[in-house]
């Protein structure tokens, strides 16, 4: 994140003595980042997670409220949601400009799950495995009108090029030679085969 | 007949340029060229009569790699952008090349014109409805107006247009109240087809702007495809306006775009390695977390541009 935008370090309710954890949303669907994270994101994520946490405990309130499980004066909460609201837009604008943006999962009245989005996301999301069993191959595709199969086998003559005689009978598990198997021929590779 | 693979892989918004240099070629020079294309959105060329298959590995086939020097010179020079590929290609193939048509060229099948598709059903029959995009890619975060801004418009012409709010996933696209959400849900295929059968686009200079001056207008509307676009002084307006839409710019009224677009990238720098942080591409006059030249178009000055046009009342 730029450094222009350097947020103020998040208070994390966590570390008060009556946090509910069940009202701290997660984040992407994990737990939120540590406190002391020195990373950007993940400050801005603590950020975004502290007011609606505190927008949950605000609701959760004036439902006791409401339910006369509790004193407090209702005028006083909606005084505080206000606030808590606007706390809220005044974040989302601060961050708009780098598009840091956090939406809410709701369930009920409780926001169970912050989704963000921002510009670091995509390269941090998890890459696809790349496993040593497996290969791509580049086929153009072929002419209209084209016999299909003599395009596969000028293109991926390797695997075409196996002889019968290659190929085990029912039963009989035979793997064919590493250089049977495994040399393309010399116009497959020329091809654009891609390992 | 020469054979000619047309290459590009940049943006959809580019690439619908593209369609339209190809197309004036064959209108400029008919029967004289068998062509294809290699580039990064496929779905923007389905259907299209000028495309024939051909192979790379083919003797007779010139590969052309496409491009608009052309922009270049955008902020001295009069030219749009549909000149762009159009004049880079005539130098490369040795002929001359004029616009057909000012738009791209976008094809649809019977069932993509029959209907938007995605379950579309349920958008209110008495309005007409606009696609909305909020944001966008963040190589380019210069380009967003404020979401709070598209808000104030959707709510204040709430009752007279409906929205649909599209996005591609990854990008900036924050969520808009009162609109019908299809963000993240349309492949470049949909936006296609959802362009064609909205009564209009609102956004800042994106893919939609171009599409919508693109593809055909829906049979029985007798005015074109609307566009209220949310552009400040980043490009100067004859590069990227349609005639028929409403762009909202203000080059010439700030020191950064006095007698031109900045051509800059970023509002403020994102941190995430790319070239467009370097301080060459970031803007130089940012008010409220906006660029300057985007945070002067107020919501009003955009509802008012909706009343302009026909096709939002």
């Amino acid at each position: 994140m730029g450094k222009r935008m350097s947020p103020p370090a998040p208070v994390d309710p966590r570390s008060s003595r009556d946090f509910r954890p069940e009202l701290y949303p997660l984040c992407e669907g994990r737990p939120a980042p540590a406190a002391d994270s020195g990373d950007p994101v993940a400050q801005r994520m603590l950020e975004f997670a502290g007011i609606y946490y505190r927008l949950n405990l605000l609701y959760t309130r004036l439902q006791e409220v409401r339910l006369g499980h509790s004193a407090a004066l209702p005028a006083a909460i909606h005084a505080e949601i206000g606030q808590a609201v606007q706390d809220r837009d005044a974040l989302e604008d601060r961050l708009a400009p780098e598009g840091f943006f956090a939406e809410a999962v709701i369930e009920g009245l409780v926001t169970t799950n912050l989704v963000f989005s921002h510009a670091l996301k995509k390269s941090m999301e998890p890459k696809p495995a790349v496993s040593s069993s497996s290969f791509s191959l580049y086929v153009p595709m072929p002419q209209p009108g084209e016999d299909l199969e003599a395009h596969l086998r000028r293109h991926l003559g390797a695997f075409f090029d196996i002889p019968d005689s290659a190929v085990p009978a029912p039963g009989k598990a035979k793997r064919p030679s590493r250089k049977q198997a495994a040399a393309p021929s010399r116009k497959a590779s020329r091809r654009g085969s891609k390992p | 007949m020469r054979k000619l693979i047309l290459r590009n892989f940049q943006s959809p918004g580019d690439l619908v340029m593209l369609t339209a240099a190809l197309r004036d070629l064959h209108r400029c020079h008919p029967g004289s060229f068998a062509t294809d294309v290699r580039t990064s959105c496929p779905a923007l060329w389905e259907n299209n009569p000028f495309i024939t298959p051909l192979r790379e590995d083919d003797p007779e086939v010139e590969v052309v790699k496409c491009e608009y020097p052309l922009i270049h010179r955008s902020n001295e020079e009069p030219w749009h952008f549909i000149h762009g590929f159009m004049q880079d290609l005539g130098v490369k193939v040795g002929l001359a090349i004029r616009p057909a048509f000012f738009g791209g060229d976008i094809y649809l099948t019977e069932e993509e014109l029959a209907s938007p598709g995605l379950g579309l059903g349920d958008l209110p029959s008495d309005l007409p409805w606009w696609i909305v995009s909020a944001g966008g890619k963040y190589d380019y975060t210069i380009k967003w107006w404020h979401r709070r801004r598209y808000q104030e418009v959707v709510d204040q012409l709430q009752g007279r247009i409906h929205f649909v709010q599209v996005g591609e996933q990854g990008h900036y696209h924050p969520p808009l109240r009162g609109v019908t959400d299809l963000r993240g849900k349309t492949s470049l295929r949909d936006l296609v087809r959802l362009v064609y059968h909205s009564h209009g686009v609102f956004c800042g200079v994106t893919v939609l702007m171009h599409l919508a001056a693109a593809l055909p207008q829906v049979p029985g509307r007798p005015l074109a495809r609307g566009g209220v676009i949310i552009a400040g002084g980043r490009e100067p307006p004859h590069w990227e306006a349609y005639p028929t839409h409403q762009f909202i710019h203000t080059v010439g009224q700030l020191p950064c775009c006095a007698t031109g677009g900045c051509w800059r990238s970023r509002t403020v720098p994102l941190g995430d390695g790319e070239p467009h942080d370097r301080p060459e591409h970031l803007c130089l006059d940012v008010v409220g977390g906006m660029p300057h030249c985007m945070e002067m178009i107020s919501a009003s000055m955009a509802t008012a541009a909706f009343r302009l046009l026909p096709a939002s009342s």
